[in-house]
């Protein structure tokens, strides 16, 4: 148990910093990029938690993950007011399905088209749930406010 | 407010903003924000490569339209963070035009990160996403070698005025290369170390902007920013593979 609780406390580190660098390099005011390393924390956290259940979650996985940084990100835009991206932009780097996209081209050079499609299609589908995760939580908190907006203005 | 000063600072606003990298619909909603805040009416329409504000004024009833060509395009989450807080302020308190010109202009040439430290948040990214990959720490100090060496040459090849295309393809030819003979010569495993080191040329700004423009229906800038993403993708993937390639067959 005590290994456990170890392994989250350096994965937690590491995705910390993990999405604080790319914030630095994206040019994310000091003040907000404590909060764009802990989106990534969030979304890494996620995805770890449902991929510990079975590596054929992957895809599942990702796309809570994003989702769940789309989440926090809309959510704190509206807490510090300030542009959703600067949470999101940062927070999606942990999810980027590195492993996969290197597979494919590794299985490119070596002309095993077989493996490569397979592999190829996989990272796709993780890139894709990607984009899905934040489209979702982005639409969901758009359509919040309209319907909040529409309320106030039947009263 | 003056007709002339209105346009002005609205379109410098979202001059910035798009110049920045922001969603297209955050630009539109400023720059009719700034219209709408000193009595004035118009309309606007946005595309990636340039800004078009048609607005009447009120106070003396002047109809102008502006047009601003954009050519380059940065990613600068802090000046779109700037921008936006501004408007809110234009909004609430009305500044008189003096004090938002100053703003903007401060905005502008607000400094970005140091390029030491920008290279140093390259270089520990590499060392990071080898680590979180289950890397040994020699690995990751290696792929902090070839991250911050992709950086330096990705900056190099674009203060040169190279094509993207190009850029990109140098710098995944680096990370294979750099990767290569880690794993050659230290018997390194080549994947971590590659695709740590390539961390930091993920396309993210593209694919979030991207999708946050589909979702709004600007489709134009939206295929255009995903198109742009999955260029660097492949870019980078060619590298990558005439790399490997190049060293498989020398080594």
């Amino acid at each position: 148990m005590g290994a456990v609780a170890g392994d989250i406390v350096i994965i937690i580190i590491l995705t910390f910093l993990g999405s604080l660098c790319p914030a630095i390099i994206y040019n994310v005011s000091p003040k907000r990029a404590f909060w764009a390393g802990v989106s990534g924390v969030v979304g890494r956290l996620v995805f770890n938690g449902l991929m510990s259940s079975g590596k054929e979650q992957i895809i599942l996985a990702t796309f809570m993950g994003a989702l769940a940084v789309g989440v926090y990100s809309e959510t704190l835009a509206r807490i510090l007011k300030s542009p959703a991206t600067v949470f999101s932009v940062p927070g999606i780097f942990p999810l980027v399905p590195g492993i996969g996209a290197y597979m494919t081209v590794r299985h490119v050079t070596d002309m095993q088209m077989e493996q490569a499609s397979l592999t190829a299609v996989e990272t796709i589908a993780s890139a894709g749930s990607i984009a899905l995760g934040i489209m979702l939580a982005s639409a969901l908190f758009r359509m919040g406010k309209q319907v909040l907006r529409k309320t106030v203005h039947s009263r | 407010m003056k007709t002339a000063e209105l346009m002005e600072i609205a379109l410098k606003a979202g001059e910035i903003l798009l110049v920045s990298g922001a969603e297209i619909y955050r630009v539109e909603e400023t720059v009719l924000r700034i219209l709408k805040s000193y009595d004035a009416e118009g309309d606007c329409f946005i595309l990636l490569s340039g800004i078009f504000i048609t607005a009447r004024n009120f106070e003396d009833q002047g109809v102008t339209t502006v047009i601003k060509r954009i050519e380059e395009q940065k990613n600068d989450l802090k000046k779109i963070e700037m921008v936006n807080s501004l408007s809110r302020r234009i909004e609430k308190e009305k500044p008189p035009y003096s004090e938002v010109i100053k703003a903007l202009n401060e905005i502008e040439n607000a400094g970005e990160y140091g390029f030491p430290l920008k290279t140093m948040a390259s270089g520990f990214s590499g060392l990071i996403y080898i680590l979180l990959l289950g890397g040994t720490i020699y690995e990751a100090l290696a792929g902090f070698a070839v991250s911050l060496s992709v950086f330096l040459i990705k900056t190099l090849l674009e203060k040169l005025g190279l094509f993207l295309f190009a850029v990109y393809f140098a710098s995944g030819f680096v990370a294979g290369v750099g990767a290569a003979i880690g794993a050659n010569f230290m018997n390194f495993d080549i994947y971590r170390t590659i695709t740590g080191s390539i961390m930091i040329l993920v396309p993210g700004m593209a694919i979030t902007n991207g999708i946050k423009d589909a979702l709004y229906g600007d489709t134009v800038s939206s295929i255009y920013r995903l198109a742009d993403a999955l260029f660097i993708a492949v870019a980078v993937a060619g590298g990558v593979v005439i790399a490997l390639a190049a060293v498989a067959r020398f080594f």
